[in-house]
């Protein structure tokens, strides 16, 4: 008896609302089977609780994508109470297409008539009242990102599902199909005409039901000064890229002081910890895991949280403002040949300078499926971290021509590997249907409501942090099984057991057992691995106190060199420094990606084939370098 | 629609119909090859029926007016159209048959 549907196309205010809504009661998973986000909430009111759920972003309901078969289906089943429309006041002629294609339906409705605020803006005047008595539903006018609205709005909610509504105009489809709301199907021309008909007569409906309801509209449309200037040809995609790179500086000042604090934590407290335990006479399995690991979860997760609040205040801003889209039709027409959509521009920049950003950049695109490619794809791009490590190692074994050489290979890698991945994983995530050419609305810029904006990131922050300390510590477990030694020596490890004994495999891959171990590492933190170097070679630490942050050693990169140019081979180097490349990004990526995606069969998948491309790498790396410069 | 006899006959006399027809033909083009800032009808759109229903409930049908913003080279063409702003991808508006409208 209390369940509400959100109805509406997208940029409708469709999520603000349910945000708005719900606060922290909601869920969001995927539709069964399917790749397409479901989000669900609750509210309550006067002590009763009110069941929300949002449904998929479409511009209408007969289309053949998995989002309108969603929506028809959920809402044909009943499962809705009331179903409340979405529309955008100041473009309402188009946005209640969706009002056209639903009106067949015969379920109890409302509808919010949204962004009147923008509609004022362009000096539009609406008469909800002669739209209402038209419609025999009631009509609001609404501003999905002001809070003083939504009292009204619960009320009306409730009185509605007490006293329903349904619309008592319809289209009149009589002559074409009976059944609108059907997907259509097979490809004739045939076809194609009926849906242009049934098209025509919706919009004609829409046409008739707002005779006279708005005045105030324009008929000639200039570009906005920014506009003409950021969707010219070479100068618009460097404004973009600017106006991105210099989004995600802001981002990263913005999170920058949290990760130093929460950097300082393992540092600090780990000594502590483990002399009280040890006093206490604690077994030292569990000395280890209160004093090593969780300090160093903690710093992780209150990392991936400052990313995550920082990227998403920014790009919130950039994308409410309407700028994502227009860097979208830039980079569309190169970005597909990727499979993706022109706004991956934003999350694979971001990539460059930490995996993290990328990962949760991705919140701009539109569907899930292309989110999840995108992340699959920002993985292949070489983070900060990396870039502070390869000149580095590279510097111990090869003149400074190349190093650059180096540097230039691993680039020209990245566009192969992206290319790899998204035709491995495209097929399932980005479906050929889906990805027709592009065809895009540029919103009008709007004025950024913050309060919506502030709120949404720190929920975000808070959600993933709260999430991702189960998935870190698991993960962190599972790496300081391998890592622990009892005795401060690195070969009383279980790591260096397996990496010692699998090292004729190994060497195939091009990998000693100490590079191997460096190797599986970089899976764990990019940063660790010079001083997993440091400790598998010199010897001076141990592997699991580096990769916990808590290790005292600095590296020094006189002394490493040696060790390292004496112990491999140039070859063996070249082949490490690839595989760490492009190995899993690291452990705080890996969650991001998951919680973003929350699908943990893709995100395994993806892991999967990154370690495997990254051996099979690091062997053609290997084989082909030691034919030139021997092993 | 118009009449098809677009050759006096053999005494080269045109029929009123022939000289109506001549007028009152309009240009007509495929949506990609119109400049920005010109206003246009859609008049044919040769689609199937995925490309017909993305592209009619963000807007565009047979008959909708619409202006053209801007069309530059290898760029998505922006029109707009029922109050929207659009990108459209060039491939598309080559199967978007339209009418010029005003001068």
């Amino acid at each position: 008896m209390n369940s509400i549907a959100l109805l509406g196309q997208p940029n409708s205010g469709k999520s603000t609302v349910f945000n708005q809504l719900t606060g922290s009661r909601q869920h969001v998973g995927n539709w069964p089977g399917k790749t397409v986000e479901k989000k669900d909430g609750s509210f309550t009111y006067n002590n009763i609780k009110y069941n929300l759920t949002d449904l998929p972003g479409s511009y209408g309901l007969t289309g053949n994508s998995d989002e309108e078969k969603i929506t028809v289906d959920y809402i044909r089943s009943g499962k809705a109470d009331l179903v409340c429309v979405l529309v955008d006041a100041s473009q309402l002629q188009r946005s209640m297409y969706m009002l056209a294609e639903f009106a067949e339906m015969n379920v109890p409705a409302v509808v919010l008539l949204n962004m009147i605020d923008v509609a004022k803006d362009q000096h539009k005047e609406i008469n909800a009242e002669l739209i209402e008595k038209r419609l025999g539903v009631p009509v609001i006018p609404f501003v999905a990102a002001d809070k003083k609205y939504y009292d009204n709005l619960k009320n009306l909610l409730v009185k509605e599902l007490n006293d329903p509504h349904m619309l008592t105009s319809r289209p009149d489809l009589t002559e074409s199909q009976p059944d609108q709301v059907q997907p259509a199907k097979g490809g004739s021309a045939g076809d194609a005409s009926v849906v242009m008909d049934a098209s025509n007569k919706k919009y004609e409906w829409v046409n008739n039901i707002l005779d006279g309801a708005v005045t105030g509209e324009g008929t000639n449309y200039k570009l906005s000064k920014f506009d003409r200037i950021v969707t010219r040809p070479v100068l618009g995609k460097v404004i973009c890229l600017g106006i991105i790179l210099a989004a995600f500086l802001v981002a990263m000042l913005i999170c920058a002081p949290f990760m130093s604090l929460g950097g300082m934590i393992p540092g600090l407290i780990s000594g502590p910890i483990a002399s009280l335990l040890n006093g206490w006479n604690v077994h030292p399995w569990l000395v280890s895991i209160f004093s090593l690991i969780i300090p160093n979860t903690l710093y992780f997760c209150i990392s991936m949280a400052a990313f995550v609040l920082g990227v998403n205040l920014v790009f919130g801003l950039l994308e409410e403002v309407g700028f994502i889209a227009r860097a979208a039709y830039q980079f569309d027409n190169v970005l597909s040949r990727l499979g993706l959509q022109g706004k991956a521009i934003a999350p694979i920049l971001m990539g460059f300078g930490c995996t993290i950003g990328g990962a949760s950049g991705t919140r701009v695109m539109d569907n899930w499926g292309q989110r999840m490619l995108a992340m699959a794809v920002v993985w292949a791009v070489p983070c900060g971290s990396i870039w502070s490590i390869i000149p580095v190692i590279s510097g111990m074994f090869f003149p400074w021509w190349g190093v650059l050489l180096i540097c230039v290979g691993i680039l020209v890698y990245v566009v192969i590997l992206m290319f790899i991945v998204s035709k491995i994983f495209g097929k399932k995530l980005s479906p050929e249907t889906g990805r027709s050419g592009m065809v895009m609305e540029l919103p009008p810029y709007h004025k950024p409501h913050w309060g919506h904006i502030i709120k949404e990131a720190f929920y975000k922050a808070g959600d993933i942090f709260v999430r991702a300390l189960r998935t870190v510590f698991i993960m962190s477990i599972i790496f300081w099984i391998f890592s622990y030694t009892s005795t401060g020596n690195i070969e009383n490890s279980l790591l260096y057991r397996v990496g010692t004994f699998i090292e004729p495999v190994t060497k195939f891959f091009g990998l000693g057992w100490q590079s191997f171990m460096s190797f599986i590492s970089s899976a764990f933190a990019k940063e660790a691995v010079l001083g997993v170097l440091n400790a598998v070679f010199v010897g001076q630490s141990n592997v699991a106190d580096v990769a916990f942050n808590v290790s005292n050693a600095t590296v020094d990169n006189g002394i490493l060199a040696q060790a390292m140019t004496s112990t491999i081979s140039q070859a063996e180097a070249l082949a490490l420094m690839f595989a760490c490349t492009f190995n899993v990004p690291c452990v705080m990526a890996l969650s991001t990606t998951y919680r973003e995606s929350h699908s943990f069969k893709w995100t395994a998948a993806v892991a999967v084939f990154y370690v495997l491309s990254a051996l099979l790498l690091s062997c053609i790396v290997y084989h082909i370098a030691a034919l030139f410069l021997g092993a | 629609m118009y009449a098809t006899a677009d050759a006096p006959d053999a005494v080269g006399v045109w029929e009123p119909a022939d000289i109506a027809a001549r007028m009152t033909r309009r240009i007509r083009m495929k949506l990609s090859e119109m400049k920005a800032d010109q206003k246009g009808k859609v008049k044919l759109l040769d689609a199937d029926v995925h490309f017909m229903s993305r592209i009619t409930s963000i807007g565009m049908t047979e008959g909708t007016s619409f202006q053209v913003v801007k069309n530059d080279r290898k760029m998505p063409v922006l029109i707009y159209v029922r109050e929207t702003l659009l990108a459209l991808n060039r491939k598309d508006c080559d199967k978007i048959e339209v009418e010029e409208v005003g001068a």
